[in-house]
């Protein structure tokens, strides 16, 4: 084995934050109105239309020998079909320090990229050309469900993430 | 009643379309060299031109990996046994080539070496592409036209993962077997830059080779 790749995410108060490791595959978490790292319990909090999730901090962690994982990248592949009223926002401009997750427009001010962008997007101990050298996550993922009032009622259908990167 | 018909016959024609594409773009997928993971069954697919290679294929991550063979004639692999090596423990002084090999033996011309798929002769700054898909425009443009000045290696593996979050609504589930999917793709890239740009050749996971240089 090279490296090997997996989801983490951090969720809690920012006095007491849980790391959880949500793997490679599956439905890795849903968009909800609770704090917490389980894709099971959505129904029970759901996110009313013209309202938004709670931010989930996502990183993505490496493990296992590399010399070096840079050039980071992270899009949406497809969207929600049908994508009335959802949009998936992130905090894509400053080093993203962990915070207690909140419902409201905090980190989360713009669309995810809805293609490769090119060149390194998500960062690594602070700066995009960074980079990891040894086992560890990279810098914070932020992203929360932002609704309106056109969302229709259920749950919203499948969207892919994708994360990108370059290993030595 | 003939609404209900043209209704029934347009809903017919969505699925239809949907299972032709979903059929389509899953076998373009696995062609590309897309691995598509169910995590119920952990079927993993790999591209249909590789079934004659099945059994001798290892169905991992690393679909290549790197040989380096110094000017002493010593050799340091990637994986070898337990030890494992990465980009900083390749000694680029002492360096003559740098291979990439593919985990399962190619239909080779006699004579060569069925699982090497791109060599680069690091004296002279050319590639050997030994097996692969690569169109002979590129082959030339390869073993060509080397980059002058004193080089650095240019090597790693651009690996993506893509997962479908989200839930179906309950009463369309049963209908919907394609929630728990991840995607991976690799691009394994070999070349070196110079004050004069780079070249470098990129291999994906069904054995297209293209290149680039800047």
């Amino acid at each position: 084995m090279a490296a090997t790749f997996s989801w983490a995410q951090t969720y809690g108060h920012v006095t007491s934050a849980t790391v959880a490791s949500l793997g490679i595959s599956g439905n890795l978490f849903n968009y909800k109105r609770a704090d917490d790292a389980t894709a099971a319990n959505y129904s029970t909090y759901p996110v009313t239309a013209g309202q938004k999730s709670y931010e989930v901090y996502l990183r993505g962690k490496f493990t296992g020998t590399f010399n070096k994982i840079d050039n980071v990248q992270f899009w949406r592949s497809t969207d929600f079909s049908p994508n009335t009223g959802l949009s998936i926002l992130w905090a894509p401009a400053t080093p993203s320090a962990y915070a207690t997750p909140v419902t409201g427009t905090n980190k989360c001010v713009s669309a995810v990229p809805t293609s490769d962008p090119g060149t390194a997007n998500v960062r690594c101990r602070g700066g995009l050309a960074s980079g990891l050298v040894a086992s560890g996550y990279t810098d914070y993922i932020v992203t929360q469900l932002s609704t309106t009032s056109a969302a229709p009622a259920g749950d919203t259908s499948l969207c892919t993430l994708t994360l990108n990167y370059d290993e030595s | 009643m003939d609404n209900l018909n043209v209704k029934i016959d347009s809903l017919l024609k969505t699925r239809q379309d949907a299972m032709f594409n979903y059929a389509r773009a899953t076998s373009e997928l696995i062609d590309l060299g897309v691995k598509i993971k169910n995590k119920e069954t952990d079927d993993t697919t790999v591209p249909m031109s590789f079934e004659p290679y099945l059994e001798k294929y290892n169905i991992s991550n690393l679909e290549f990996e790197w040989e380096a063979k110094y000017k002493d004639g010593s050799v340091l692999r990637q994986f070898e046994g337990e030890e494992q090596r990465n980009f900083s423990h390749i000694d680029q002084e002492r360096l003559a080539s740098i291979a990439f090999i593919s985990n399962f033996n190619w239909p080779s011309e006699e004579g060569r070496d069925p699982r090497i798929i791109i060599r680069l002769n690091w004296e002279t700054g050319l590639f050997e592409i030994q097996n692969g898909f690569a169109s002979q425009d590129l082959r030339a443009h390869a073993c060509m036209n080397p980059l002058e000045g004193s080089k650095k290696l240019v090597l790693f593996t651009r690996k993506r993962f893509s997962a479908s979050n989200g839930e179906i609504n309950d009463q369309y589930k049963e209908f919907f077997p394609f929630e728990d999917e991840v995607f991976h793709y690799n691009r394994f890239i070999l070349g070196y830059e110079t004050e004069a740009g780079m070249k470098a050749l990129i291999i994906s996971p069904n054995g297209e080779i293209n290149i680039f240089s800047k």
